[in-house]
């Protein structure tokens, strides 16, 4: 077994971790831009303001690391994460809310959509807001990942 | 040939200071937003919301782009300006041609034509909009052109 893993590591050159890192990155945030367009022009759920500004922080990481990838941006990393980071804490903000029900402190939440309103759970757990937690969240687990093969890499 | 001069060295002014150009007109665009989203009360339509996912973004992102020092971050820029200047050029001739063809939801009031928030007395929101991306696109076109003619 440990013979296998090291002859596969011949495989995660520098290059390579860039490679699967961008594109797993890639598949995420297109998997969950088109996903949210779903919920909300498909299945007709309507975007409370908290969802909006997670559209916000993942619809453009679709754009960036892909131009990213193909224009071989150094630190594209960074560029990522000053996206997917407060996404990922406006989810959690939201999550928050749904699993106690409290109205948005900040009263930006509109009467006609408010953001603690559960209106869809995959097998009664996973609402919307939860899977967005989890699209940033692997985004970001992937970004950090990738960046300390690389330094190990490297040093 | 001093009018010439005046050119070039605008030019290089705009080629040097792009992002911090870019950085100040996103913010304008940002708190300009959220001041007639939040403030003046006016409820953002879809396309404003598309709008603004183009234009919310590029603050991180040049702020990030000017604290690396990365040269090439205007290519990471432009694509998200380009869409919100499409969307709001489309927005603008919907309105104005009459197309109707946006299903403008939580546009109420006719929020985004209203003529009281005219900047001028003849910029609707929309309007405001474009000329931001226009003149976004137009700095970071110029910094662009730098790295392909030559």
């Amino acid at each position: 077994m440990s013979n296998r893993i090291n002859a596969l590591k011949k495989y995660a050159t520098s290059q390579n971790i860039d490679l699967v890192s961008y594109l797993a990155i890639i598949f995420l945030s297109l998997f969950a831009t088109l996903g949210s367009l779903y919920y909300s022009d498909v299945k007709g759920l309507v975007p409370c303001l908290l969802c909006w500004y997670q559209r916000i922080a993942m619809y453009p990481i679709v754009i960036i690391t892909v131009v990213g990838l193909f224009t071989q941006m150094p630190k594209l990393r960074l560029f990522i994460a000053s996206l997917s980071v407060p996404g990922m804490l406006i989810a959690a903000y939201h999550v928050y809310l749904q699993a106690f029900q409290l109205d948005n402190q900040f009263g930006t939440c509109s009467v006609a959509t408010p953001c603690q309103e559960v209106q869809y759970a995959l097998g009664g757990v996973f609402t919307i807001a939860v899977q967005s937690l989890i699209a940033f969240g692997l985004i970001n687990v992937i970004l950090l990942v990738s960046f300390m093969l690389l330094r190990r890499k490297n040093a | 040939m001093k009018f010439n001069n005046l050119i070039n060295r605008s030019r290089k002014l705009v080629e040097d200071y792009h992002l911090n150009i870019v950085l100040v007109l996103s913010m304008l665009g940002v708190l300009g937003s959220l001041y007639f989203s939040d403030v003046v009360g006016l409820d953002a339509c879809k396309a404003c919301w598309y709008q603004r996912i183009a234009l919310y973004p590029i603050v991180p992102i040049t702020i990030v782009a000017q604290l690396t020092k990365v040269k090439q971050a205007y290519k990471l820029i432009l694509p998200l300006s380009i869409i919100g200047m499409v969307v709001a050029g489309f927005q603008v001739a919907d309105v104005a041609f009459g197309w109707n063809l946006l299903d403008l939801i939580n546009c109420g009031d006719d929020s985004c034509t209203d003529l009281g928030f005219q900047l001028f007395g003849i910029l609707t929101i929309p309007m405001q909009s474009l000329l931001l991306f226009l003149t976004i696109n137009i700095v970071l076109t110029v910094r662009a052109l730098k790295d392909y003619v030559k």
